[in-house]
């Protein structure tokens, strides 16, 4: 029985992981920029977060909107200001600047909240819980499995239903042909690493409410958005899902049976699945339609 | 009333100079063709036209407006579209989503869903297509429609008929007395030299980045256009 | 007889630029008025970077997961001493050899992929090797593992251990050097420039690049080992932190990727701002992180790229220059290209 609840907590986890690796899979598809910061902005959402809920006492919902909007700001100005520079056809120089940009976030949030772990704490809803068919389920872990749901649902419709949706698979296609039709190639990936930080933000945020965090996580996170970008495929939304909710799910498991792995067992299912897929990377570049 | 003018235009394709001060104008509604060899900077010119290729000396004028060294995407709202070689489509998006690509930062004008697919029926069957998987000459089709749908000023055609059988080429530009009613000035870059004549007002020939012949097509000999395309002296 | 002398006077003048400012450089380090805890940390991190720079510089495979090596070759150096009692040359060669075999193993996984998939699938395993050295009770787990110092001789310890990270460095330096200028540098940097062409002529691009993993692997792990044996302790926090690919990356991006000069510069600059700001760790990392995005705004070949670019200056050639006159002028001429374009022409009309 406890089996199966981890299991559930590692499908509700994994929701999120999925939204890590959808937010770094837009980058990557998009504008080729392989973002080594994912990690820090998912880390930062949730210090964001926290920082405004102890600054008022808001409503869960109105904290994910701010951070969303805050993380799209700043992932439109990162790649309008910075990144738009560096793309190119090496991918080298924006892997080493957003390297470097981890490392200034990392720090600066060690020097303004501290290396303590913490987690957000939600008070009543946090205990809140309901039984279905002898299992006992948080309400919380629902509510956010629920949002990470929409989330996916939100961007599969914005890909394929918005103007500004078509235009970054178009861009990920062929961006000159896109400038011929009048679109500004430097504000359409703007927009797209704004919302790719807006997913890592605000899955972040979630995610700190169900487990704890310091400024040090970032690295793990990055990790896993990248295993659900492999497993999952750089063109596929419910392939994200189900990459993330396949490493939630064993770690979660891992973490029943052995407290100290951390990430350690997600980590040697994604290079199973490597080692068994004969992984070839021409395979995920030939399908990179988001 | 002219629309473009290229005053004494140089282009560079990486370091290597692809034109040297060459000198183009068309006019309002017409159609000019430019041929010319592999390499002859053709391509070349029509990028640096819209912006994909920086022009490196001289001047490009649209309408009174010196368009020098603007960004592409403000070119081609300024009224210049392209059709490239090769057709490059979105191949990850439908065909009806490459053309409403085409609309999305459209200028106001006659081209609009409905008239591109009544200018080419056969494209509304496959509009659900991925446009990836189509035939060469319904890609050229959607190709021609995305750019059209801008609802362009001047329209340039890169080799429109490469690759494709000689009865779709002959379609493809049958549909273009329709497009010329608009009012569109078009640049046809055209390897096939009697085609390009068939079709244009004036012609251009250049050989190796300079223009070696310009006149209007009808007047202009087949052994002339042979002379400056290879750059046999007449002998 | 005259061609002969004249390939030995150019290879001498090859080689005679950096054995002298390699031979200043050590002499300053020697009789820097310290002790030698910093020097041999100097060169120790320089000869990592080095390393790095074999892999990632002119393999053109940028590894975010060096930090494995480091570890893995202090681990098996004290393990090698601790559980079999080995001496201590041997030990440091069984701690080359692992951290080979570690290599060897890790490019099972990754010789297929390329760019950021490697970089960041190299990070994922350095990663789960920290955390399975972590829960191993035979190496002391998370505790870290003491090296049992009583087979040491601990009068001449701290010479000992400076003289070896000298060697190190020294041999690294150099043996990378004819490295790269043999048949399989030339096949390493043609393959890091253009995987197809060079396949195309015959030079196989995943086994040189798994031979250059492999070597920057051996590197690292040497320089872990000899850097752990100098403090006796060492833990996978410390011997497996990201940290220390943070601080090979930089000193390579700064100084100059791809190039031999470039770690030396690189870790000159890294030391000094690190002893400018020793009381202030967060500000130097800051710095750090700022540094690598301005180089690469402006500079992403690094301050030795752009001296080389402006003055073409080497001193560690692995360009050959070609005999006679320079390369620019023995472009084709122009009206080659245009005969054959000429000829071309007609079949194409």
């Amino acid at each position: 029985m406890s089996l199966l609840i981890a299991i559930i907590n590692g499908v509700m986890v994994g929701g999120l992981y999925g939204l890590f690796g959808l937010g770094l899979a837009l980058a990557f598809g998009i504008m080729r920029v392989v973002n080594i910061a994912h990690g820090e902005f998912i880390v930062l959402g949730a210090y964001l977060g926290a920082a405004l809920l102890s600054v008022m006492p808001l409503n869960i919902f109105v904290v994910v909107c701010l951070v969303a909007i805050i993380a799209f700001g700043v992932g439109w100005l990162l790649q309008f200001s910075l990144l738009n520079r560096l793309i190119g056809p090496n991918p080298v120089p924006a892997m080493i600047a957003t390297m470097g940009l981890s490392i200034i976030i990392r720090n600066a949030l060690v020097s303004v909240f501290g290396t303590d772990i913490r987690a957000i704490d939600l008070g009543s809803l946090q205990d809140a819980g309901i039984t279905l068919f002898g299992v006992s389920i948080g309400i919380l872990p629902l509510i956010i499995f629920a949002i990470a749901i929409v989330l996916f649902l939100a961007v599969g419709a914005l890909m394929t239903r918005t103007t500004i949706g078509r235009a970054f698979r178009a861009a990920a296609d062929d961006f000159e042909i896109l400038e011929t039709l009048g679109f500004d190639r430097r504000k359409v990936y703007a927009s797209a690493m704004g919302l790719a930080i807006m997913l890592a933000a605000v899955a972040g945020l979630l995610l700190a409410v169900r487990s704890s965090f310091s400024p040090y996580s970032g690295v793990e996170r990055l990790l896993i958005s990248f295993e659900v970008v492999i497993i999952g495929g750089l063109g596929s939304l419910r392939g994200s899902l189900i990459a993330g909710i396949f490493l939630g799910v064993v770690q979660v498991v891992g973490l029943k049976l052995n407290p100290n792995s951390g990430p350690l067992f997600s980590h040697l299912a994604f290079l199973l699945i490597l080692l068994v897929r004969h992984f070839d990377v021409t395979f995920l570049f030939a399908r990179k339609k988001i | 009333m002219t629309l473009l003018t290229l005053e004494k235009v140089d282009v560079f394709y990486r370091d290597l100079q692809a034109t040297f001060g060459v000198d183009l104008s068309v006019g309002q509604g017409e159609a000019v063709a430019i041929i010319g060899a592999n390499g002859a900077g053709k391509s070349t010119l029509l990028r640096a036209i819209i912006g994909l290729t920086p022009v490196r000396n001289g001047r490009v004028v649209l309408d009174g407006r010196d368009i020098t060294g603007l960004r592409c995407d403000k070119i081609a709202r300024a009224g210049v579209a392209l059709v490239p070689e090769g057709r490059r489509l979105f191949g990850s998006l439908t065909v009806e989503e490459n053309l409403l690509m085409g609309a999305a930062r459209a200028r106001p004008g006659p081209w609009t869903l409905a008239a591109v697919y009544e200018l080419f029926p056969a494209m509304r069957e496959v509009r659900y297509s991925l446009a990836g998987n189509l035939s060469g000459g319904q890609q050229q089709m959607v190709s021609i429609s995305r750019a059209l749908l801008t609802n362009p000023r001047l329209l340039l055609c890169d080799e429109l008929s490469l690759g494709l059988a000689p009865t779709i080429i002959n379609d493809i530009y049958t549909c273009f007395t329709r497009i010329r009613e608009t009012g569109v000035s078009l640049i046809l870059v055209e390897q096939d030299t009697v085609k390009a004549r068939d079709v244009s007002d004036r012609l251009y020939c250049l050989l190796k980045g300079q223009v070696t012949l310009e006149g209007a097509s009808s007047e202009i000999r087949m052994d002339a256009i042979k002379a400056a395309y290879f750059g046999e002296t007449a002998a | 007889m005259m061609p002969n002398r004249h390939a030995r006077a150019a290879l001498l003048g090859d080689y005679l630029p950096g054995v002298a400012i390699c031979g200043a450089l050590l002499a300053g380090l020697i009789w820097l008025p310290s002790d030698n805890r910093l020097p041999m940390e100097i060169l120790l991190v320089f000869a990592m970077a080095q390393g790095w720079n074999l892999l990632s510089g002119y393999a053109g495979l940028l590894s975010f997961g060096h930090q494995v090596f480091i570890g893995i070759g202090a681990y098996s150096l004290f393990m090698s001493m601790n559980a079999f009692g080995l001496p201590l040359p041997l030990a440091l060669g069984v701690a080359g050899l692992v951290t080979m075999a570690t290599a060897a193993v890790m490019a099972l996984f990754l010789h297929r992929m390329r760019d950021a998939y490697f970089s960041i699938g190299i990070w994922v395993m350095a990663d789960c090797v920290r955390l399975l050295i972590g829960q191993w009770d035979w190496v002391g787990s998370s505790r870290g593992v003491m090296l049992e110092s009583s087979k040491l001789d601990l009068t001449h310890f701290a010479d000992m251990v400076f003289w070896l990270a000298i060697g190190l460095a020294v041999v690294v330096q150099f043996g990378v050097f004819i490295l790269l200028r043999s048949r399989f540098g030339l096949g390493l940097m043609a393959t890091r420039d253009n995987d197809v062409a060079a396949a195309s002529v015959g030079i196989g691009a995943s086994r040189s690049k798994v031979t250059a993993l492999i070597l920057s692997a051996l590197i690292c792990g040497l320089g872990g080992a000899v850097y752990y044996l100098s403090i006796l302790y060492a833990d996978p926090s410390g011997a497996f932190d990201l940290s220390w690919q943070i601080k090979i990356l930089f000193i390579v991006i700064i100084g100059g990727v791809g190039t031999l000069e470039g770690p030396i510069l690189g870790t000159a600059l890294y030391f000094v701002l690190q002893q400018a700001f020793q009381d202030n760790g967060e500000m130097f990392l800051l710095l750090q992180g700022l540094t690598a995005i301005v180089v690469m705004v402006f500079a992403p070949q690094g301050i030795w790229g752009v001296i080389a670019q402006r003055t073409g200056l080497q001193i560690f050639p692995t360009r050959r220059r070609p005999p006679g006159p320079s390369l620019a002028a023995r472009r084709p001429k122009p009206t080659t290209e245009d005969k054959a374009q000429a000829a071309r022409a007609p079949a194409k009309g």
